[in-house]
């Protein structure tokens, strides 16, 4: 059973109603439980993909100890106000990953290996628009071993996915990430060297229509950046490589909604009309 | 010593010096941690000092950037 489900006052639906005519935001008592079901079946499909490809399925909380996010090198990147619902010890957790590495400690891991969770996920964004959300549903798929099996790994992530999004309809591309993962977008050096390295790819929607641009999904190469912090080694003793795939599930449902309408993009689905 | 060879020495004798490794042409630069994010910025701004211009950021990627060879066949270094 999926984990997904939105919020009363979905910024989803909010968003929706300014982009495809026909969806009212008043109207949420009639949208809400179709959007609701779009995003859990996107959910759900990622997850399966993820279990057959050999993934375990982690149960993480929404909420993430601030002490992991120190460990993660979360505050060295990026300003704590960045968190949202935070206090003393916790906050609602900015991405799914974070969550993994502790998970993952003090095994022996083998070549290569797969997890995955989803998590109601929060961020304070520096910009407004259409996919930003302060509150947000990401599925991730973790993906640590050899750096060449996680590096082989995520090429494949990366077709399988492109051809997922084809196949719903959704015209989109590949593109090497111009944000940076690890730090701030103004340290440079960091960025360039991700962008030389092509350690983040996102899938993009295409076109000139109103979510261009939009990325719905990321795939990332973490190098030994969070093997080190967590201590993440491999049967062979030496440190692990990781990777990350993520999907912005209500970014998927906006970007297919407003290509398709929202009764084609529920047929999708498999869910009703009302 | 032309420039290609001036470059190859600046990324020996100053970007990989304290690690005690040696690049030749044809060494992969950002293999196993070679160059940091420090690094990568001091060679890009010595390049520009080759080429007598500034490399936008969308140039800097793999492609033109893999070895001391590949950036000097892309950016113009004469050999």
């Amino acid at each position: 059973m999926t984990h997904v489900a939105c919020n009363e006052t979905s910024e989803l639906i909010d968003q929706l109603a300014g982009l495809c005519p026909g969806i009212d935001s008043h109207d949420s008592v009639a949208v809400q439980p179709k959007v609701t079901a779009l995003t859990a079946w996107l959910d759900e499909s990622f997850g399966k993909m993820a279990v057959v490809a050999g993934a375990k399925r982690i149960q993480v909380s929404d909420r993430i100890e601030k002490s992991i996010l120190e460990k993660a090198g979360f505050f060295e990147s990026f300003s704590a106000e960045k968190l949202v619902d935070g206090n003393d010890s916790d906050a609602r957790t900015p991405a799914v990953c974070y969550q993994c590495y502790p998970h993952l400690a003090r095994r022996e891991l083998d070549e290569l290996g797969l997890w995955t969770c989803v998590a109601e996920c929060g961020r304070n964004e520096d910009q407004l628009g259409i996919g930003r959300f302060r509150i947000f549903h990401m599925r991730e798929i973790v993906l640590v071993g050899s750096g060449q099996r996680v590096h082989d790994e995520r090429e494949v992530w990366m077709s399988k996915i492109s051809r997922f999004a084809q196949s719903l309809g959704l015209d989109a591309a590949l593109q090497p990430a111009t944000d940076c993962f690890f730090a701030a977008a103004e340290t440079r050096g960091r960025r360039l060297l991700q962008q030389v390295k092509g350690l983040k790819f996102e899938l993009r929607i295409s076109g000139d229509g109103p979510c261009a641009g939009l990325a719905i999904a990321s795939f990332n190469l973490h190098e030994t950046f969070f093997a080190r912090r967590f201590g993440l080694k491999l049967h062979s003793g030496s440190e692990a490589y990781s990777g990350c795939i993520a999907f912005g599930l209500e970014r998927w449902a906006l970007a297919l909604i407003q290509k398709l309408g929202l009764d084609r993009a529920c047929a999708l689905a498999g869910v009703r009309p009302t | 010593m032309s420039a290609q060879e001036q470059l190859l020495s600046y990324v020996n004798n100053e970007l990989l010096a304290e690690r005690n490794l040696r690049a030749e042409a044809n060494t992969l630069l950002f293999a196993d941690g070679w160059i940091d994010s420090l690094s990568i910025l001091k060679l890009i701004a010595y390049v520009e000092l080759l080429i007598g211009r500034e490399i936008p950021d969308q140039e800097i990627v793999m492609e033109n950037f893999r070895t001391v060879d590949t950036i000097a066949q892309h950016f113009g270094v004469r050999p």
